[in-house]
């Protein structure tokens, strides 16, 4: 692991330190990933500009949250809300300078109709590619979305669970396959 | 816990790690970026998993098919076309083996009067049967009422009875060496083509009794009994062709003396 993150401290001072550290340098390394994964979709400036505020809202809102993993999900979640906002703004001429549409409530408070219209899109095209699999692949997803654990699909399975996730693993890469140019759409890119 | 987090990516998207798992996935990224980059990928569609209105829609797609949604299913396997394809080369194959060897049998077991009618041998043929030396086993030609061993004398002109074994089914003709040295044939008659012998049972050897006169010249009289193939027609071949049909006959002799008048 390149920065690390022990916690074999003894005093509470060094404690406090280290996880200081441990935010500081997990929030580093974050940058650098959500950097890099958003010059691969935006142009160098939007993908400054969106880092930015990923990071903005990890130091002031998300302020407590120091485990590495955790904020690694949370610029995730954040990374992938603001991606679909700027491409939706983009994709609205002039509306890129007007006033945020995401944040400007309906009369009926749900959400925007063309996000409704492309998740519908995205859940046809991911079950008609679910359908498609066959066999253990089949098995194992409907497991998962019945809500069950690796290890307890292992368990129904009766087979060790580094097998399973073996399976998985391929059977993930299958459905990414079966989705082709599609699967950018289905993970959440924009509509080609 | 797995030794390479990437194998856990399956499970992000459909909240089924644990937390351990999702910890030791999420902390991977941070380290990798292409790891990093899928989970980007990932998230999207964790997103779209996490309605559970989505997630029973997916599961209705993935609910065990029916008796005949799996027939469908196996038929469009290109295993299942391919095993048909040689399922369907098998009968075919089996087919004409049939058709084949019912043909062969139906000639095989036509009764004589339907098979081609053999043609009489010419003398040429009947000299170089006499020609070639004894050969082959299986069949027998005796005179009844002489002991084996020594040559009978005979009376010129005396009627012989003839004893001839031999497996059928065979085509078969006795010729005699005269003391001049001319070959004749002795049964069928002359000019006819040799006689077909069936067995009644398979396996079963056919006893042919026949009446020869005897030489009416002094001397000592060569009976040979050729015995053929039932495909084999000797009178088709030339007579230069015999010698090489020869490993396929039997050649049985039997010589008698004709004392002198």
């Amino acid at each position: 692991m390149g920065l690390g993150y022990s916690r074999s401290r003894t005093t509470m001072g060094e404690l406090s330190r280290e996880r200081t550290l441990t935010r500081d340098a997990a929030l580093a390394s974050l940058r650098l990933r959500i950097l890099s994964a958003a010059r691969r979709r935006l142009s160098p400036a939007d993908a400054e500009d969106l880092t930015q505020e990923v990071l903005l809202l990890l130091t002031t809102k998300y302020a407590e949250v120091e485990d590495p993993a955790q904020l690694v999900a949370l610029g995730l979640g954040i990374l992938r809300k603001k991606q679909a906002d700027l491409w939706r703004k983009s994709a609205r001429r002039g509306e890129a300078s007007a006033q945020d549409a995401t944040e400007v409530p309906l009369a009926h408070g749900g959400p925007l109709p063309d996000t409704v219209a492309a998740d519908r899109a995205r859940l046809r095209l991911f079950a008609e590619a679910a359908a498609r699999l066959e066999g253990r692949c089949r098995e194992i997803l409907r497991r998962k979305l019945e809500g069950l654990s690796f290890v307890e699909i292992a368990a129904e399975l009766g087979r060790p669970v580094n097998t399973v996730y073996s399976w998985d693993f391929r059977c993930h890469q299958r459905l990414r396959t079966l989705l082709g140019d599609r699967w950018s759409f289905v993970a959440g890119g924009e509509e080609r | 816990m797995t030794g390479d987090p990437k194998q856990l990516l399956g499970g992000y998207a459909t909240d089924s790690l644990t937390d351990a798992e999702r910890q030791d996935l999420l902390r991977a990224a941070l380290d990798d970026q292409a790891l990093f980059d899928t989970l980007v990928e990932e998230e999207g569609l964790r997103e779209l998993l996490a309605d559970p209105e989505a997630r029973q829609h997916v599961l209705a797609q993935l609910e065990p098919p029916d008796g005949w949604e799996r027939f469908r299913a196996w038929l469009r396997r290109p295993a299942t076309v391919a095993d048909l394809l040689t399922v369907a080369a098998a009968l075919v194959v089996a087919v004409v083996a049939q058709q084949v060897y019912q043909a062969t049998r139906q000639a095989r077991d036509l009764p004589a009067a339907t098979r081609p009618a053999p043609r009489p041998l010419s003398q040429a043929h009947l000299d170089r049967l006499a020609a070639l030396p004894p050969s082959g086993s299986g069949a027998e030609l005796a005179l009844e009422g002489y002991p084996a061993g020594t040559p009978p004398r005979v009376s010129p002109g005396q009627t012989l009875a003839i004893r001839v074994t031999v497996k059928a089914p065979a085509r078969v003709l006795l010729l005699e060496l005269r003391p001049d040295g001319r070959v004749a044939q002795a049964w069928p008659a002359p000019g006819e083509a040799p006689v077909l012998l069936f067995a009644p049972q398979s396996a079963t050897p056919v006893v042919q009794r026949l009446s020869h006169v005897a030489s009416s010249l002094p001397g000592t009289c060569r009976l040979r009994l050729v015995v053929a193939p039932t495909d084999l027609d000797l009178a088709a071949a030339s007579p230069d062709d015999i010698e090489r049909a020869a490993p396929r006959l039997t050649l049985v002799d039997l010589t008698y003396e004709t004392e002198r008048p």
